[in-house]
């Protein structure tokens, strides 16, 4: 590691943070996470269908606390922060999973094929991964939000920029250290093309890592949506998300505190099952470990 | 690094080149008719091709000039050191909090794994790599900045004004950027004692004699301060982004700030100039880290003298 001078992130140190957590959770921990997650995706898919409408404005019953008519309590301008937290989930939600599935998309064919065949199509690609490691995340997500603009779609493309450099080098990580092996030779010499040999030999055999990746990406990715829209680059009002309501929960912190409390624990306890739930990640979608 | 660094400048130029809005009709304001709006364009070299721009911009910043802001017509070089020592003291009370907390918090989750403070601690853990510094920055204003009322939960005093009140006003920020790097230095160094703790070497160390203290803190501890130094580095990106986020709850004059102004108000020289800094200090910081290596680990240096 002391010849990385000049390349500050080779693929050993973004692979690390996955060896590091290898030691695997006990299932029961990696389990309550996934249920955890999947009750949060439930109830932002069917929970807006019984909540109030979250742009309904009550006038007189603004900034208000818990009660049984307003469960978590009331906005600035008087609308239910509940629904308003249920429809906003959605958007990060949405975004996180999104942003994940483009920066795979693009990603892994790309670190597939630099690992595969050197060449300028792989420098190319490994100069450009430098570049966007170089960047801090939030810095760069800053940047490409402010070029696409705001919206759920322009959103899931800023961050999917930001996402995409960490799937090719686990994606390149992977073919290099497969490409040698027999199984690989035995493919070509049957005469498989390139091509199937990448997609249908290597990547069944690098898709572990990538799974648990994904997760660790969709958590970064609703991270990155709630901060963007923290510093007001994000989605633009009415439309609700957390990272807006906490903004504005922030000028309100005295007066209730709960505005700012609600979006931040939902954050968290997202994040936390996507994280804790990541190990388990390639025991669902690796179909030889399943078997 | 040289070209990480070329590649960086041409991405930065490139994207804020086509991002929308034009800097001139943010200067001539919501009433400016085309010719003024043209007349500033051509005044900020605005006009010209886009390589031309770019080779002038890439030219004078390698000569140390980042040239002037759009906004206010104040040397970029001016307000960067204006607020270059708000976000680094910022920076710096993140590594001092993170180290204070993460290394006595990974040797104790090391040695007590098995019982209840080694899961205490890797619940904490958990949860401080999720919770997103923002929100972490908010919990901290309601609760230790307005219902305890010890530490002032918004702005900052500067340092020649009062130095007291400067380091209160930094505690909070502080604390919240730091906490989630003190977990991953917790983790990673528990996770590099425990391997280290396996090893043959530790039961040769025991078995000729040396005390467990010795071996864990001559021995395991030295091997595996190798990744907690390697994630330090990593982080200190991660680091300059959250500073952004950090000064936005805290109301600080940072850098982080600055970028954000300067991004609502499309003013190019200033975000190129930061943009280029926070890139160059962390491929500087990932280099020392390089150069870390070989104080810690006596075999990385050898092998290079050889």
């Amino acid at each position: 590691m002391a010849s990385t001078l000049g390349a500050p992130l080779e693929d050993d140190i973004v692979v690390a943070p996955i060896i590091a957590r290898s030691r695997s959770l006990p299932p029961i921990v990696a389990l309550t996470a996934a249920c955890s997650l999947l009750a949060i995706i439930a109830l932002t898919v069917f929970g807006p269908i019984f909540a109030a409408a979250p742009d309904a404005i009550h006038v007189g019953s603004r900034l208000q606390g818990p009660s049984s008519t307003y469960w978590l309590g009331t906005d600035e301008l008087g609308r239910d922060l509940l629904s308003r937290l249920l429809y906003g989930g959605r958007v990060s939600l949405i975004v996180g999973f999104a942003s994940t599935a483009l920066a795979a998309i693009v990603g892994v064919p790309a670190g597939l094929l630099a690992g595969y065949r050197k060449g300028v199509f792989a420098s190319l690609v490994l100069r450009v991964t430098d570049v966007l490691l170089a960047f801090p995340s939030v810095l760069l997500a800053m940047l490409t939000a402010t070029f696409f603009g705001a919206g759920v779609l322009n959103l899931s493309l800023a961050i999917a920029v930001v996402n995409v450099a960490v799937f090719v080098r686990l994606a390149r990580a992977g073919t290099l250290s497969q490409k040698g092996l027999e199984y690989v030779d035995a493919a070509r010499s049957l005469g498989c093309s390139d091509l199937y040999i990448i997609f249908r030999s290597i990547l069944p055999n690098t898709v572990s890592p990538l799974t648990t990746q994904a997760a660790l990406s969709t958590a970064n990715a609703i991270v990155l949506e709630a901060g963007l829209s923290f510093l007001g680059l994000g989605v633009h009002p009415p439309t609700s998300s957390w990272g807006v309501m906490l903004q504005v929960a922030k000028s309100y912190l005295y007066q209730d505190p709960w505005y700012g409390l609600a979006p931040g624990l939902l954050l968290v306890a997202v994040v936390l099952s996507l994280n804790a739930s990541a190990d388990a990640f390639p025991l669902i979608f690796d179909w030889r470990l399943r078997a | 690094m040289v070209p990480v660094l070329l590649g960086s400048a041409i991405l930065i130029f490139f994207l804020l080149f086509v991002l929308p809005g034009d800097p001139a009709v943010f200067i001539a304001g919501g009433r400016g008719t085309e010719a003024q709006v043209e007349l500033i364009r051509r005044s900020l070299g605005l006009d010209r091709p886009v390589p031309v721009q770019f080779v002038d911009w890439l030219w004078r910043t390698a000569h140390g000039d980042f040239g002037t802001s759009y906004i206010n017509g104040f040397s970029v070089k001016v307000l960067l050191l204006q607020r270059l020592p708000v976000t680094a003291e910022l920076a710096l009370g993140a590594i001092v909090v993170a180290t204070a907390i993460g290394l006595p918090a990974g040797l104790a989750g090391a040695l007590w794994s098995e019982g209840p403070i080694g899961r205490l601690i890797d619940l904490f853990n958990a949860v401080a790599i999720a919770v997103p510094v923002f929100w972490l920055g908010i919990l901290f204003q309601i609760y230790i900045g307005l219902q305890l009322g010890i530490l002032p939960a918004l702005g900052y005093v500067a340092f020649t004004d009062d130095p007291v009140e400067n380091l209160r006003s930094m505690v909070l920020p502080s604390l919240t950027l730091g906490l989630g790097i003190a977990a991953v230095i917790a983790r990673f160094l528990k996770a590099g004692i425990l391997e280290g703790l396996r090893q043959n070497y530790v039961v040769t160390a025991r078995a000729k004699g040396l005390s467990r203290r010795r071996v864990l803190f001559k021995h395991v501890l030295r091997n595996a301060l190798m990744s907690v130094v390697t994630v330090t580095g990593l982080q200190f990106g991660g680091l300059l982004g959250g500073a952004v986020l950090t000064e936005s709850v805290f109301n600080l004059p940072g850098l982080g700030n600055l970028m954000w102004i300067s991004i609502q108000r499309r003013d190019y020289f200033v975000i190129q100039a930061l943009t280029l800094l926070t890139v160059a200090v962390f491929l500087l910081v990932n280099l020392a880290t390089d150069l870390t290596y070989g104080f810690i680990d006596p075999r990385i240096r050898t092998q290079e003298e050889q």
